[in-house]
C-alpha cells in the first residue's frame, strides 16, 4: 500500500497532537492531585499586646509542648526569660515525664514560671488535643494572665506571623 | 494540505495545553490551601451577653443563649439540684434542618441570627467540633466582619454541651 505524502503527514501530526494532549492531562492531574495532598498551612498573626510577648503552647496527641522560638523581634532582656522558662521546663520534664499531659502540673507551672507582665499564651489546639485543652481551661481560674488561641486542624501545618 | 500548515496547528495547540496546565497549576497552588488567622480567647465562663453557635463539620447550629438551647436543634434537660443545663443535638433533627444550618447555604440560618443580634450587646462564642476546625476559620472571619467579638471553646465529638448556671460556667461532661 503506498501513502502519499500528505496522508502520511496528516496520520503523523494527529498522533503527535494525541500523545501531547495526553501528556498535558496526565500533567495536570498529577499536579492536582499532588496539590490536593500538599499540607495546608494555616497563617497564624500574633502580635505583642499590651506589652506582652506570645508564648505558643500546642496541645495535640493530649501533649501540651511549648514553643520557645523568639517569635516577635524582643530584647535581650526578653529572650533571656524565655530561654529561662523553656529551660527549666525541660529540666521538671526530666523529672517527671508524664508532666506534658498532666493539665494541673502545667497550670502550675506556668503560674509560678512565666513572668505575667512579660508574656501571654497563645495556644494552638489540634482535634487530638481538645481534651488536654479542656481540662488546662478548667484547671485555670482568674490567674490574670492573658491568654488567646486557635484551633488547628490535624495535619494543617501552622506559620506563625508577628505583626 | 501543506505541512506546515498542520506544524503550525500541532505547536498552537500543544502550547494551549501545556498552558491550560500551568495556569490550572498556579491557581490550584495559590487559592486552595491557606488560610490566615489570629488566636481569640478560649472561653469557659458564661454571660447573659454570649450567643453560643456549635459548629460541626460545615454546619453551624445556634445555640442560644446559656441555657436556653433553642428547642428546635437542642434536646434540653434541666438539672434543677445543681442547676445546670445539658443541650445534644439529636443526630435526626440535624439531617432534617441541614440545609439550614449549611454555612455554604448563603440563606443559613446563623447569617439570620447575626443580622439580628446586635454586637454592641452581644458576644459570639463558637463551640468547635473537631470536624469543624478547618471551618472554624472562615465562619470566623464573617463574625468579625460583622463587628461581634468572638471567642471559641473546643468540644470532643458527641460530648454534650453543659451550662453549669450556678457557677456559670460551661462544664466539661464526657
Amino acid at each position: 500500500m503506498v501513502i502519499d505524502r500528505e496522508t502520511r503527514d496528516l496520520i503523523f501530526s494527529v498522533v503527535f497532537l494525541s500523545v501531547i494532549i495526553l501528556v498535558g492531562v496526565a500533567g495536570v492531574l498529577t499536579t492536582m492531585v499532588s496539590t490536593i495532598n500538599a499540607p495546608v498551612s494555616l497563617n497564624v498573626d500574633i502580635s505583642v499586646h499590651d506589652g506582652r510577648y506570645p508564648l505558643v503552647v500546642v496541645f495535640e496527641r493530649n501533649v501540651a509542648s511549648f514553643w520557645c522560638n523568639d517569635l516577635c523581634p524582643s530584647s535581650d532582656e526578653i529572650k533571656e526569660l524565655l530561654r529561662d522558662f523553656c529551660d527549666s521546663f525541660d529540666k521538671l520534664r526530666q523529672q517527671f515525664p508524664d508532666l506534658y499531659s498532666q493539665p494541673d502540673a502545667i497550670r502550675q507551672f506556668v503560674e509560678k514560671g512565666l513572668d505575667k507582665h512579660r508574656f501571654y499564651l497563645v495556644s494552638a489546639v489540634r482535634p487530638s488535643g481538645v481534651k488536654l485543652f479542656q481540662a488546662f481551661l478548667q484547671a485555670k481560674r482568674d490567674w490574670g494572665l492573658y491568654e488567646s488561641s486557635i484551633p488547628v486542624p490535624e495535619g494543617w501545618a501552622v506559620k506563625l506571623d508577628c505583626k | 494540505m501543506n505541512r506546515w500548515v498542520v506544524w503550525t496547528i500541532i505547536v498552537v495547540l500543544g502550547g494551549s495545553v501545556l498552558l491550560l496546565g500551568g495556569s490550572t497549576f498556579t491557581i490550584v497552588t495559590k487559592s486552595s490551601f491557606e488560610a490566615t488567622s489570629t488566636p481569640i480567647p478560649g472561653e469557659t465562663r458564661i454571660d447573659n451577653n454570649f450567643y453560643y453557635f456549635e459548629l460541626d463539620h460545615n454546619l453551624a447550629i445556634p445555640v442560644g443563649v446559656a441555657g436556653k438551647c433553642d428547642e428546635r436543634f437542642y434536646r434540653v434537660i434541666h438539672f434543677r439540684e445543681r442547676d445546670s443545663v445539658v443541650c445534644i443535638a439529636p443526630k435526626e433533627i440535624i439531617e432534617k434542618y441541614r440545609k439550614e444550618l449549611d454555612v455554604f447555604n448563603r440563606k443559613a440560618l446563623i447569617y439570620s441570627v447575626l443580622k439580628k443580634l446586635n454586637p454592641g450587646r452581644y458576644s459570639c462564642i463558637f463551640l468547635v467540633r473537631p470536624s469543624a476546625f478547618d471551618f472554624y476559620h472562615e465562619v470566623v472571619k464573617t463574625v468579625f466582619k460583622l463587628g461581634f467579638d468572638v471567642m471559641w471553646f473546643p468540644l470532643e465529638n458527641f460530648q454534650p454541651i453543659v451550662f453549669d448556671l450556678g457557677n456559670k460556667r460551661l462544664e466539661i461532661r464526657r
